[in-house]
């Protein structure tokens, strides 16, 4: 569909050079990167909206050099991250101004013009949107409306600049969905930058990763790492299994956590977010609360899945526990394998539980000045 | 039903404009002077209220679009005609004249200030070919606006006063004095300029969203700009030359227009602009003749007293262009 050969890109100097890559019918593709890498400046590129610095863009096998610019309109759509101000137009207004390479010299629209709008408007949930002044609409709704103009455009590829930045809950999930849908029941190929790597994830088949000018890599999503995030932002704590963010604490362990089953991840978070260190163990690799320990705790003991807790795990997990003193233990269930876990409990001088505790509370004992 | 009221006041306009003054007239004095050519208060209609009304018409409804123009290029709800220095170009071309002798005496006033501000047109178009986006015409523009008013200025200080005195009224901005011949030739361009800003709706309502959405929907940006700003440029060097500096209505009157239809669709827009424009500024120029009778006040005065307080009020609660 889209092929990008040795592109380089810029507005004075070359701000991305090198870039090569190709997009299918019905596939999106994430781009990503730190804050000028040239995400955007690379989007607007495809979109013929700067000229290449060098190499080319093919659609169809044809450069978009070649194409009038009504024909890249009816081939290529776009959508940036400019909200200007349109005045009095309502949603229908801007979305038929995606007919644009379609209408005739004075942009009058036809009954199948009318029925490709609403139907673009459907196609984003947007029918409500129809009348209404688009200065009047949130950022979400102008977002929607936006997209659904460039679809009005008949595009085989969709350029989208940042699609969910500035959006409320509801959109932030809702316009994923939409671009989704776009893909698969559209074939569309889509295109979109983003800072949102949790998204990215959800939503794309294939990730881009941009840094410092260069195209690092281009890999399916199933493939991204942990070390590629790491290689791409400088930080380490996503972890590309649960798609979660996660805070790290350092320094000496002031608590120990007995936790299994996931019991255990909403006081860890909380303790890392209140910069409390703590190790924790044992946990077994399968379990959620290993995911999130190996990224928050400063040490975690960990047991190879579906195997009961051995003595290498328990003894360092004793050490640990001795360290520390306090120990919390999270409620967690108790089955064959984790079972020496309970007996983990009896080394600790204090032990705080979270069956007759809540998450706040332990902090308090932990760190009552900072509580207070 | 608000185009009917349009065309009415509009046509209202025209009928207070041609029927007030300094001196009382009445249909019966016009009818009488056309058909026997004798009839001083009739020719007063004829040969003086006529022509002016028809200027100021023609005269407002070209500033409004060209305002109208401007605003939606620039997507600046402050742009108005003379943004890009054409009001600048025209007074110094005017100063020039009058103040220093310089230049083609067979022009007079008139062709001095269209002929400079068709210099300074062909030098925004010019730079319009040329530079990347709209933000930077602007600047472009602003900063001409200054060089030419530097130039002015240089005049004005080295100049008698009495001369001084009669350009300094040019630069108000009057309809009096304009002739049928005026007319015949400000009605032969202005309105075929304003009928191509027409046609250029579709570009227009595109460029709502900014250069590069249109861009992105396949409107040829460079040369839809260099369009848009030679038809601003022209149209109001076309009423600066008959007129001098009118103030006010090309900034105010596209506002107007959008808050009467609540539409930012040109192809609504530059037609309710075009008459809001001419039927505004004929009824500031009757305001002019009236307000000191017998004392003639410059329309600028009258326009700006009316339209800044409406530019203030949208400033305030601006929203949207």
């Amino acid at each position: 569909m889209m092929r990008v050969r040795d592109l380089s890109a810029g507005y004075e100097d070359v701000v991305i050079s090198g870039v090569s890559f190709e997009v299918v019918e019905g596939e999106v593709l994430g781009v990503i990167g730190p804050n000028g890498s040239g995400k955007s400046t690379l989007l607007k590129t495809l979109a013929r909206l700067l000229e290449p610095k060098g190499g080319a863009v093919y659609l169809n096998g044809r450069s978009i050099e070649d194409f009038s610019g009504r024909e890249l309109a009816k081939v290529l759509a776009v959508t940036t991250t400019e909200r200007g101000d349109v005045g009095y137009l309502t949603g229908f207004e801007v979305v038929s101004l995606g007919r644009y390479p379609y209408t005739d010299a004075f942009g009058r629209l036809g009954e199948e013009d009318v029925e490709m709008v609403m139907e673009c408007l459907r196609l984003v949930n947007g029918e409500d949107l129809a009348n209404k002044p688009f200065y009047e609409m949130s950022d979400g709704e102008k977002q929607k409306v936006m997209i659904a103009r460039a679809l009005a455009q008949e595009p085989k590829v969709l350029l989208l600049d940042e699609p969910t930045s500035f959006l409320d809950a509801k959109h932030k999930i809702e316009i994923p969905l939409i671009i989704r849908r776009i893909a698969v029941e559209r074939g569309v190929a889509v295109i979109m930058t983003t800072h949102d790597i949790e998204l990215a994830l959800r939503i794309c088949d294939r990730m881009a990763m941009v840094k410092d000018g260069r195209l690092v890599a281009v890999k399916d999503v199933e493939d991204v790492g942990e070390d590629d995030l790491k290689a791409l932002y400088g930080i380490g704590c996503f972890d590309p299994v649960i798609g979660s963010f996660e805070l790290e604490t350092r320094g000496e362990a002031r608590v120990h956590v007995v936790c299994g089953g996931g019991s255990g991840a909403k006081l860890m978070r909380a303790l890392a977010k209140n910069g409390i260190p703590f190790t924790a163990g044992v946990v077994h690799e399968n379990d959620v609360d290993f995911r999130i320990a190996a990224r928050c705790a400063v040490e975690v003991v960990k047991e190879r899945a579906f195997e009961r807790i051995g003595d290498e795990a328990f003894d360092r997990a004793r050490e640990l526990v001795e360290r520390c003193g306090t120990v919390v233990e999270t409620d967690f269930p108790v089955g064959e394998g984790n079972r020496r876990n309970l007996e983990l409990l009896e080394y600790a001088e204090t032990v705080y539980s979270l069956r007759n505790m809540s998450v706040r509370e332990v902090l308090r004992r932990l760190a009552p000045r900072q509580r207070s | 039903m608000r185009s009917a009221l349009l065309i009415l006041f509009l046509i209202s306009a025209f009928f207070l404009g041609i029927s007030v003054g300094s001196v009382s007239t009445s249909l019966y004095d016009l009818l009488k002077y056309l058909r026997t050519g004798k009839d001083v208060k009739g020719y007063i209609i004829w040969e003086v209220r006529f022509p002016r009304t028809l200027g100021a018409l023609i005269g407002g409804m070209c500033l409004a679009v060209s305002g109208l123009l401007l605003q939606t290029y620039f997507r600046n709800p402050l742009a108005g005609p003379y943004v890009l220095g054409i009001s600048s170009a025209s007074s110094l071309a005017v100063a020039l004249y009058v103040l220093a002798g310089v230049g083609i005496q067979d022009l007079g006033v008139v062709g001095s200030a269209f002929l400079g501000s068709l210099l300074a047109t062909l030098l925004i178009v010019a730079l319009a070919g040329r530079v990347r986006s709209a933000v930077t015409l602007l600047i472009a523009g602003l900063m001409l606006g200054y060089v030419f008013s530097a130039f002015e200025r240089i005049l004005i200080t080295l100049a008698e006063s009495r001369k001084v005195y009669r350009f300094i009224l040019w630069t108000f901005g009057s309809f009096s004095g304009i002739t049928w011949k005026n007319v015949g030739t400000m009605y032969a361009i202005g309105v075929p300029a304003l009928v191509f800003a027409f046609l250029l709706s579709k570009p227009l309502n595109a460029l709502l969203l900014g250069e590069d959405y249109a861009k992105s929907m396949g409107v040829n940006v460079r040369a839809v700009r260099v369009l848009v700003v030679a038809i601003a440029s022209l149209l109001a060097s076309l009423v600066t030359a008959f007129a001098g500096i009118v103030a006010f209505v090309g900034l105010a009157i596209p506002h107007m227009a959008r808050l009467l239809f609540k539409t930012s669709d040109h192809r609504t827009l530059i037609p309710a602009t075009a008459m809001l424009g001419g039927g505004v500024t004929v009824l500031c120029d009757v305001v002019a003749r009236m307000l000191l009778n017998p004392v003639e006040l410059p329309v600028s005065v009258v326009t700006s007293l009316f339209g800044a307080p409406i530019v203030i009020y949208l400033v305030m609660k601006r929203r949207r262009v």
